[in-house]
């Protein structure tokens, strides 16, 4: 398979045009997508690729762009919504979760809405409190929508595939901070990750650390360095938060006895505790050798300030100091 | 303060002994010298004796335990004296260097013993609570390493089986084999140690009850080696996997030699007490015929690239017993007189079947005879003992009938082989041993020569 080095950001960019260029159901609408490019530059060439009808510029109103992205997809269409932050799905809440959610079930499957909506979570750019949560929690409470959140720039490609041609809503978490990250796609155009399936980003054998998006590539990092000392951690990426991989997890857990779950989102209802809560719940449950430690954000409200920003989120450092800890039996 | 009874290392070899029986009880006054307990080593049985005078406070192990060598089994002292135990000590897990580098932890946390909380539960994870169900550990017992006692599963790996079972090992294997969960039950031992008599008792009433069944699908009896069927296993296999042997065979007429032992027979029990057998020629004939093909005589280096001829033949002798196969050694065989060779062969072969041989009788030979004649055995091909570098294998006398100068008589044949270490000796070297050996058996005036 050829592979090519690039950006995150063109990661999913590649995904969009070439669901775009292989169906022309696809569409992409959201605010300032088109000419502009989208806020974070993620759409750059599309509205000069596939002209305004297919990537359409929306009035600053995400109720509008929710509610048309589930009406044209009940209707035919393969929408793909981008809402600029996160934190404005809270104005797109109607439509997703009690109109698209809920149709393909309400109307005995005779409708589906095959919809993306694809938006940035997450902070570190310093934009404060109203455009830097990570609310992946919410969505993943609502049954019969799709939550994903890509952490590297080949799974943001195979897996924006993949919730392109699913029949069910999808929520396609991206993160502002890891944009600008590169890594090495795969080019082949069928180059699709199924939704649910998981990944060992590192095997190891001492303790399981769970984690996805923003975090992950410092969970990879404090597991490089510790794997010099002699530590063994296996890393294990869900990708996907709704469907999970339970089974991975849960194997994991069982081989190693030791967990630890690592992301952005503020701790508290934090799906974290889900997926600590299913764990428990598991069969795994007799392998546990160690209570499972969330390092998890703080449960306050972003802040501006450069320094504190920086401090309310898993350091390596922390993630590192707790991996020791818990391996040691110290915690 | 009280004195330790410790397991002895009795030889090199030696790594763990099992207490066969302790022959005083717990609050009885001992001797110095006074012998308190028999164990058994790899291959041999030992007396214990008491090292001081006192009072046996505390037999630490039970009889049927295995224990490493050097280990603390009992304590002798002042009636009524408290023992501060040196035993059981686990160890804080090993801290790694680079553990370390990694933590800011200040100090590694010394262990805790487990203390029950506030409401009698014990501090444990999941895994080293599923672990010590399994190994039937009581969690009260294990001390914890992690935080406020915590026991985490490597808490229990480490915790010592002896101490915690409660249970023999005899007991635990009838237990196993009967199916019986022995799991929160309590014996007559010490500290409540679940001890055989036990599990027979608890598997009583079951018995009877599942007597009909059992006689239909009767479950296979396994038995756990004892620690000399242990080395057996691994001397045999040790052998017969390095050394590339073959066998071979020849036949003895045992005619003259039953008459040479019938003329002497009255000389020897007057000089020994004992009766001279067909056995003993063999011995000593196998030393003289050792003398004149010395290759035989040999071994080979532990390092394979030298042979070590023997001035001396040391002869082990082959002896069945209850507890398993042993080879007393008779030493200098050949510089013996046959009255001594009768009767040295006598005491070892006595002492070996009661169990009472030395670990240094049992070691240093250079040649081993295994006579199987007793059964019947029409001819075998015998696995070395090693560091030897051929055994011999005695068999049964048969009578055939031959022509001898124009009349039928009962020829009195017996096979003897000898498997060699072709690494060390040829085929004709085997071949004109056993002809030597053949001539002076068939010959027994020879003998004097």
């Amino acid at each position: 398979m050829e592979y090519k080095e690039m950006t995150y950001k063109d990661a999913v960019n590649l995904a969009m045009t070439e669901e775009m260029r292989k169906d022309e159901n696809v569409i992409l609408f959201g605010e300032d997508v088109g000419l502009y490019g989208g806020a974070f530059g993620v759409s750059v060439g599309m509205f000069e690729e596939f002209g305004p009808e297919r990537v359409k510029d929306t009035p600053i109103s995400e109720a509008v762009i929710a509610g048309c992205a589930a009406g044209a997809a009940v209707t035919g269409l393969r929408p793909i919504a981008e809402i600029m932050f996160m934190d404005f799905t809270t104005i797109a809440m109607d439509a997703l979760v009690n109109q698209a959610a809920k149709m393909r079930y309400m109307f005995g499957g005779k409708a589906q809405v095959p919809m993306v909506l694809r938006t940035p979570g997450g902070s570190g750019t310093g934009a404060a409190a109203q455009h830097s949560q990570s609310l992946e929690a919410w969505f993943c409470h609502v049954p019969g929508l799709k939550v994903v959140v890509p952490g590297t720039p080949a799974d943001a490609k195979g897996l924006l595939k993949a919730a392109i041609r699913d029949n069910n809503p999808v929520v396609f978490v991206e993160q502002k901070t890891l944009y600008k990250e590169k890594g090495e796609v795969p080019m082949d155009d069928e180059f699709v990750i199924p939704l649910g399936k998981g990944e060992i980003k590192r095997e190891g054998s001492d303790v399981t650390v769970i984690s996805y998006g923003r975090m992950l590539p410092r969970v990879l990092e404090a597991a490089d360095d510790l794997k010099k000392e002699g530590i063994s951690v296996e890393v294990v990426d869900p990708r996907t938060l709704v469907p999970l991989d339970k089974e991975m997890i849960i194997d994991s857990v069982k081989k190693t006895g030791k967990l630890i779950l690592v992301n952005e989102a503020c701790k508290t209802g934090g799906f974290l505790g889900e997926i600590s809560a299913m764990v428990s719940e598991s069969e795994a449950f007799d392998y546990l050798d160690a209570p499972i430690v969330r390092l998890a954000g703080l449960d306050v409200p972003v802040p501006y300030n450069p320094e504190l920003e920086a401090a309310i989120v898993p350091s390596v450092d922390q993630i590192r100091q707790a991996i020791v800890d818990v391996v040691t039996n110290k915690r | 303060m009280a004195t330790e009874i410790i397991m002895p290392k009795a030889g090199m070899d030696m790594q763990e002994g099992q207490i066969l029986q302790w022959l005083v009880a717990e609050g009885d006054s001992v001797e110095e010298g006074q012998v308190i307990l028999e164990i058994m080593t790899d291959k041999v049985s030992m007396e214990v004796e008491a090292e001081v005078s006192g009072v046996l406070l505390k037999k630490v192990y039970d009889e049927g335990d295995t224990v490493p060598v050097i280990t603390t089994i009992g304590y002798i002292g002042e009636a009524g004296e408290e023992i501060v135990e040196t035993t059981p000590v686990v160890a804080a897990p090993a801290p790694q260097a680079a553990l370390e580098a990694a933590t800011s932890a200040p100090a590694v946390e010394t262990p805790v013993i487990t203390t029950t909380d506030a409401n009698g539960k014990v501090r444990a994870t999941p895994a080293a609570r599923a672990l010590a169900k399994e190994k039937g550990f009581a969690l009260e017992n294990i001390p914890g390493t992690g935080p406020l006692g915590r026991i985490h599963k490597q808490d229990v790996q480490g915790y010592r089986e002896a101490d915690a079972l409660k249970v023999s090992p005899l007991a635990k294997a009838i237990a196993e084999d009967k199916g019986i969960d022995l799991t929160g039950k309590t014996g007559t031992g010490i500290g409540g140690k679940i001890m055989r008599q036990d599990v027979l008792d608890m598997a009583a009433p079951q018995t009877a009850a599942a007597a009909q069944t059992a006689a239909e699908e009767e479950a296979p009896n396994v038995v756990p080696m004892t620690p000399m069927r242990k080395i057996i296993a691994k001397r045999m296999t040790e052998s017969f996997f390095t050394a590339p042997t073959f066998t071979l065979h020849t036949d003895i007429d045992v005619r003259q030699i039953k008459a040479f032992v019938a003329a002497i027979k009255e000389d020897v029990i007057e000089a020994t007490g004992f009766k001279p057998s067909l056995n003993d020629m063999i011995v000593f004939a196998t030393s003289r015929a050792l003398m004149a093909c010395p290759v035989i005589n040999t071994s080979l280096t532990p390092e394979g690239d030298a042979v070590i001829y023997h001035q001396d033949a040391h002869i082990a002798i082959a002896v069945a017993t209850e507890a398993g196969l042993l080879t007393p050694v008779i030493r200098n065989v050949n510089q013996k007189g046959l009255s001594a060779v009768v009767a040295d062969t006598k005491d070892l072969a006595t002492r070996a079947k009661s169990n009472k041989l030395l670990p240094d009788e049992l070691s240093g030979s250079t040649f081993t005879i295994s006579n199987l004649g007793m059964f019947g055995i029409t001819g075998f091909n015998p696995i070395i003992n090693q560091p030897n570098s051929a055994i011999l294998g005695v068999s049964t006398i048969k009578e055939v009938p031959a022509l001898e100068d124009g009349q039928w008589v009962n020829k009195e044949m017996m096979d003897i082989s000898i498997t060699i270490d072709h690494r060390v000796i040829d085929g004709a070297d085997g071949a004109q041993f056993l002809k030597t050996l053949k001539e002076l058996m068939e010959n027994p005036y020879r003998l004097m020569l």
